[in-house]
């Protein structure tokens, strides 16, 4: 633990990311404290205003703060993105391993479930969900998890048949080691590489179809501060205000791009075939 | 053989056989009788070296024996016990006196775990307190001449030589009493591959360790080996002491194997018998005796008869209808 915490911190880049995780989590749990308006309320006469001492990010079109909503909207961009895409990777790698090592009739099964469910466009697929669980904030990051689930299932049997017949897994065996020491030790570190690095791709897709979902009338009401709803709505204004879609904008990007670098930074760190020049 | 000595493992009539091209209408069904019918003993301190060429069943062999790969048909027994026949719990027990060294080490070895860990681990299965385990792997790695300052290193760190000697000493961490060596040298340069086999013949004198060596290389062989099995296609085709087969060779495939060894004598004669064509396909091997297609003696009986497996002299088995003939 200590040898890989070492060698993360090594890498500035994925320090950095790290380090603005934190503060988004932090600010998603001080949201009260944080916020210096209250992200409902809206003026009448402050519509539309641009960034000042007053609202640091400018007001939307009913006159609420964009800095406040940003707030807020960490905790809904925080919950989907960890929740739905920690459900699709649990779910989707324990399928993926089960059909890789089992083989036979049981990865037949598997496969084809996960065949079907890559069939249908993900958006498509998550509204049917959507539209037979009803729209909720805990619907929708099942809906999400679940449209993503088959991409970890994939990648895991892929890592898994690559893996299975190596060598030491056979060493392993031979000496003793029961089966299921086996794949916890052996086989799972050793396909956690791609399915990491898939890990934060799903986690820039999983705010984004938050967004999208939401703006669809299916996921969290519109006026609940979610950053997904801010740019949808924004893309009214943003001609005139460009505020309005900029500041949600950058905070998408800068969370995604911090899960990316810290995803990075997490599989160098633990593959000790990487040397990040210590 | 000595009747003293005693029979650690026999193997008899072992077989086994590979499904290919099976799909759902099995038309194109097929197999690979990758080891067909091979029986031998292996003496309690002794090595019995296996040679041939690839894809032989040689390393095959070696596994059924391990009971890694379960075999078509015949029995395994080990100290007595056919292994075959035991429970998977009780397969498991017997797991720790049956090792297994690998042709490859680097391959062999988690690449995510130190050396530590990966001697550890054998002795974790089995439930050795960390106090023990730290003794034995402090005496394993003294034994192989790796210093105990690189445990913490991982196998991408070391030489091919060293990976090796890592390798051995796991398997012997459980102090096992049949090792399984399979090509240990062959990825090694000549130099590391003497150290290698030096350190494997002291520890056998030390521990009394019992080896199947497996190899390609007939000096290898002859270095390690009391008794030596030759194997073509998935048979046993002549099996002897060493100094009966490499005086006396009996079967003409043992025969031209051993006219390839170089001798660094300039001055003498090399009568090297070439062997004609390629192996044949295991999948469709010759009719009779399998070696027929490219034995300069072959004769009509060759094609149809399967020679039998014949003790000829004291000690020295042979399967060949022409060798057979010549003694009647």
């Amino acid at each position: 633990m200590i040898k890989i915490w070492d060698r993360f911190r090594h890498n500035p880049a994925a320090v950095g990311g790290l380090l603005f995780i934190l503060l988004l989590i932090a600010s998603a749990l001080l949201a009260k404290q944080v916020a210096p308006q209250s992200p409902y309320a809206m003026s009448t006469t402050a519509r539309l205003t641009g960034p000042s001492a007053v609202h640091w990010f400018g007001t939307d079109q009913f006159g609420r703060d964009i800095f406040s909503r940003i707030i807020y909207g960490s905790r809904i961009s925080l919950q989907v993105g960890i929740i739905a895409v920690g459900f699709s990777f649990v779910l989707g790698t324990l399928m993926g391993v089960i059909a890789g090592y089992a083989g036979g009739w049981i990865d037949q099964i598997i496969s084809r479930i996960t065949d079907i469910l890559f069939a249908l466009p993900d958006i498509l697929l998550a509204l049917v969900i959507m539209a037979i669980l009803g729209p909720s904030l805990n619907n929708l990051m099942l809906a999400i998890g679940i449209v993503y689930t088959p991409i970890f299932s994939r990648i895991a049997r892929g890592a898994v048949l690559n893996i299975r017949d190596s060598l030491f897994i056979e060493a392993a065996y031979s000496m003793g080691v029961k089966q299921y020491k086996i794949l916890l030790r052996h086989l799972l570190p050793n396909i956690l590489s791609p399915l990491i690095v898939q890990i934060t791709l799903s986690f820039a897709f999983a705010i984004l179809a938050e967004a999208s979902l939401s703006f669809l009338g299916l996921g969290v009401s519109p006026d609940t501060p979610s950053w997904g709803i801010m740019l949808s709505s924004a893309k009214d204004w943003m001609e005139l205000s460009w505020w309005t879609a900029v500041f949600p904008g950058l905070a998408i990007t800068l969370a995604v791009l911090s899960f990316n670098v810290v995803g990075d930074g997490l599989r160098d760190a633990l593959d000790p075939r990487i040397n990040n020049g210590q | 053989m000595n009747s003293q000595k005693k029979e650690l493992i026999r193997v008899s009539n072992l077989k086994k056989s590979f499904a290919i091209n099976k799909g759902w209408r099995r038309k194109n069904a097929q197999e690979v009788k990758a080891v067909d019918d091979v029986s031998f003993s292996i003496f309690e301190g002794e090595t019995l070296g296996l040679v041939g060429e690839s894809g032989c069943g040689k390393s095959t062999t070696g596994r059924l024996i391990l009971q890694l790969l379960a075999p078509t048909a015949g029995t395994v027994s080990f100290d007595g016990h056919d292994l075959t026949k035991l429970s998977k719990h009780d397969l498991w027990r017997r797991r720790r006196d049956l090792q297994l060294i690998f042709q490859d080490p680097y391959s062999a070895l988690n690449p995510r775990m130190t050396i530590n860990d990966s001697l550890n681990e054998p002795l974790k299965a089995y439930g050795e307190n960390s106090k023990n385990r730290k003794k034995t792997i402090n005496q394993l790695i003294d034994a192989v001449g790796i210093p105990s300052q690189y445990l913490n290193r991982y196998p991408h760190e070391f030489s091919g030589g060293q990976l090796q000697r890592i390798g051995i000493a796991r398997a012997l961490a459980l102090k096992p009493k049949f090792v399984v060596a399979d090509e240990p040298v062959a990825s090694l340069d000549m130099s590391i591959q003497a150290q290698i086999l030096n350190l494997m013949t002291d520890l056998q004198k030390e521990f009394n360790y019992t080896y199947l060596f497996i190899s390609h290389d007939l000096s290898v062989i002859d270095y390690m080996s009391n008794h030596i099995g030759v194997m073509y296609l998935g048979k046993m085709v002549e099996l002897a002491d060493r100094d009966s087969l490499y005086r006396t060779p009996l079967h003409p495939y043992t025969q031209a194997l051993l006219s390839a060894i170089p001798i660094a004598d300039p001055n003498r004669a090399k009568n090297k018998i070439m062997l004609k064509g390629e192996i044949p396909s295991p999948v469709d091997p010759p009719s009779g005796c399998r070696f027929r297609t490219r034995c300069p003696f072959a004769k009509d009986i060759c094609a149809t008869k399967n020679p039998e497996w014949v003790e000829l002299e004291k000690d020295h088995y042979v399967a060949c209808h022409i060798v057979q003939e010549a003694r009647q």
